[in-house]
């Protein structure tokens, strides 16, 4: 556990320069969102997804400086690595989220303003956190089969694909199982944290499975 | 002679490259120096034994344990050093402190910030800022923090001045000196090996062509100048390969005294590693 730890450690000594960029990115937006009042609801959508990108730029990292090819001199294996960067990856999302809902929070609250109470902003950032998890349950596998350059392009491609067969399929489970929108919403609301929670888990581990898979095949 | 690494008949095939029967005994309290030209197959032979890349045969023993099987344990007691590749250039030489010691259990803090202090290393300066050199002392400052019984270093001395070399190659064998400890390297400045190698082998298209003692490949070896009648004269088995030159003749010779009795020939150098390297890779038979 302690060498999976430290190479956690590394990803987020990583990130050391990337956070000015992050910081000033956030100020923009913050100070934005003061200004505009329709913004401010997207401030949970926004820092999940900043930082599960900046999550994902660690394959870059390695990338450029061969570090897999020293790490596995390292008395670890690659089971040890995959799991690594599935923990930090993850722990950075969690990150931009709760980031994300206490802003927006401390800005409605600042602003005096009702446009949504914090039940709404917990489902928007529980929302963007799914929605940001979903990418990367693709995106990780994609890196770890095509590398960091070649990774982004299809990462982009297979994101587009991905948004396609999504509405495809749930406008065909719609029809042809003739489930009214009504009580598909208060469904949703009554379990979809659940539902959500357990299908995440599942999708997380086999994309996991599948990452290791390929990277167990893999000559670094 | 307890073998501290052993590797045997290991085989690994790429498409166009075959890394070809891979015979390696190193025994405790020695170095043994890798050489081969670029492509040759040095960094594929150490990748393997690292278990970084799968093997297609071959057994790969480490403290007389089998590699596939101990790998973590074995790697506790390993430093390695890698040409082309370290931690991201991002981080600074604190930073590789804070990431190691969850690394490895013996991980020696105190040791490591010793050598940071004795190669003059900036301590909160990003890897990118750093010379080749420097970089190069930090990778070789990092394999050795975890006291590590045996050293895999690919090209450790590449892009460091003679002073630095002549440093580092002294704490390699300041490294070695109590017997229980060795050294696998390969490095393409022969001259660097000739001073610390006890051993020397040479790989070419992917196998080994030569594996000898420093002592026998400097002493032993010898390098004939002679004239085409007198190379001529010269029977085939009694040498290894020749090089012809624009007024003379270059023999690579195993046995310089057994040739001296059998012809008559005065010019006999004592050749260096690269003499030999070079007359190796580039002479006829």
């Amino acid at each position: 556990m302690n060498v999976i730890k430290g190479l956690i450690i590394k990803d987020f000594f990583n990130l050391k320069s990337y956070i000015k960029i992050l910081i000033c990115i956030d100020i923009i937006y913050l100070v934005s969102s003061f200004l505009n009042d329709d913004l401010v609801t997207f401030v949970p959508v926004v820092f999940p997804l900043c930082f599960g990108m900046i999550g994902m730029s660690s394959f870059s990292y390695d990338s450029i400086a061969k570090s897999d090819q020293y790490i596995l001199t390292f008395p670890t294996t690659k089971k040890d690595m995959v799991k690594a960067r599935y923990l930090y990856i993850l722990f950075l999302t969690i990150i931009g989220t709760i980031f994300g809902f206490m802003l927006c929070t401390i800005i409605q609250g600042i602003k005096e303003q009702t446009l949504a109470n914090v039940g709404d902003i917990l489902s928007i950032s529980i929302g963007a956190f799914c929605g940001m998890t979903m990418l990367q349950i693709f995106e990780i596998p994609i890196m770890y089969k095509f590398g960091a350059e070649k990774g982004r392009i299809i990462q982009l491609i297979s994101i587009v694909l991905l948004m396609l067969v999504i509405s495809g399929i749930t406008t065909f489970t719609m029809k042809t199982l003739s489930i009214p929108l009504e009580s598909f919403l208060n469904m949703l609301q009554k379990y979809g944290l659940a539902i959500i929670t357990i299908i995440m888990l599942l999708i997380y581990m086999i994309s996991y499975k599948i990452s290791l898979n390929i990277y167990n095949k893999k000559e670094i | 002679m307890e073998n501290i690494l052993e590797v045997k008949n290991l085989c690994k095939r790429y498409e166009g490259f075959e890394l070809k029967n891979i015979n390696i005994e190193l025994p405790k309290g020695m170095i043994m120096g890798l050489i081969g030209e670029n492509g040759a197959g040095k960094t594929t032979t150490i990748k393997s034994i690292l278990n970084t890349i799968n093997i297609d045969d071959g057994e790969v023993k480490i403290f007389g344990l089998e590699m596939q099987k101990n790998e973590k344990q074995i790697k506790e007691q390993i430093g390695v050093v890698l040409d082309e590749s370290f931690l991201s250039e991002y981080l600074n030489a604190v930073d590789v402190n804070k990431i190691m010691k969850n690394i490895y259990k013996n991980w020696d803090e105190k040791q490591y910030f010793k050598y940071i202090d004795e190669f003059k290393l900036p301590k909160n300066k990003i890897l990118k800022d750093f010379s080749s050199g420097m970089k190069m002392k930090l990778k070789i400052t990092t394999a050795l923090s975890h006291n590590p019984k045996l050293l895999i270093l690919d090209e450790p001395t590449s892009g460091l001045d003679p002073i630095a070399r002549n440093d580092i190659l002294d704490i390699f064998q300041e490294f070695i000196k109590n017997g229980e400890k060795s050294i696998l390297v390969s490095s393409h400045i022969t001259s660097d090996l000739e001073h610390i190698a006890d051993y020397i082998t040479f790989i070419n298209n992917g196998e080994i062509i030569l594996a000898k003692t420093r002592e026998e490949l400097l002493e032993d070896f010898g390098i004939v100048k002679c004239t085409k009648e007198e190379f001529e004269k010269i029977d085939k088995k009694d040498y290894i390969k020749y090089k012809k030159n624009k007024y003379e003749y270059s023999i690579l010779v195993e046995n310089k005294f057994e040739f001296k009795k059998k012809y008559d020939i005065e010019i006999i150098d004592k050749p260096t590693i690269e003499d030999i390297m070079l007359i190796y890779i580039k002479g006829e038979r």
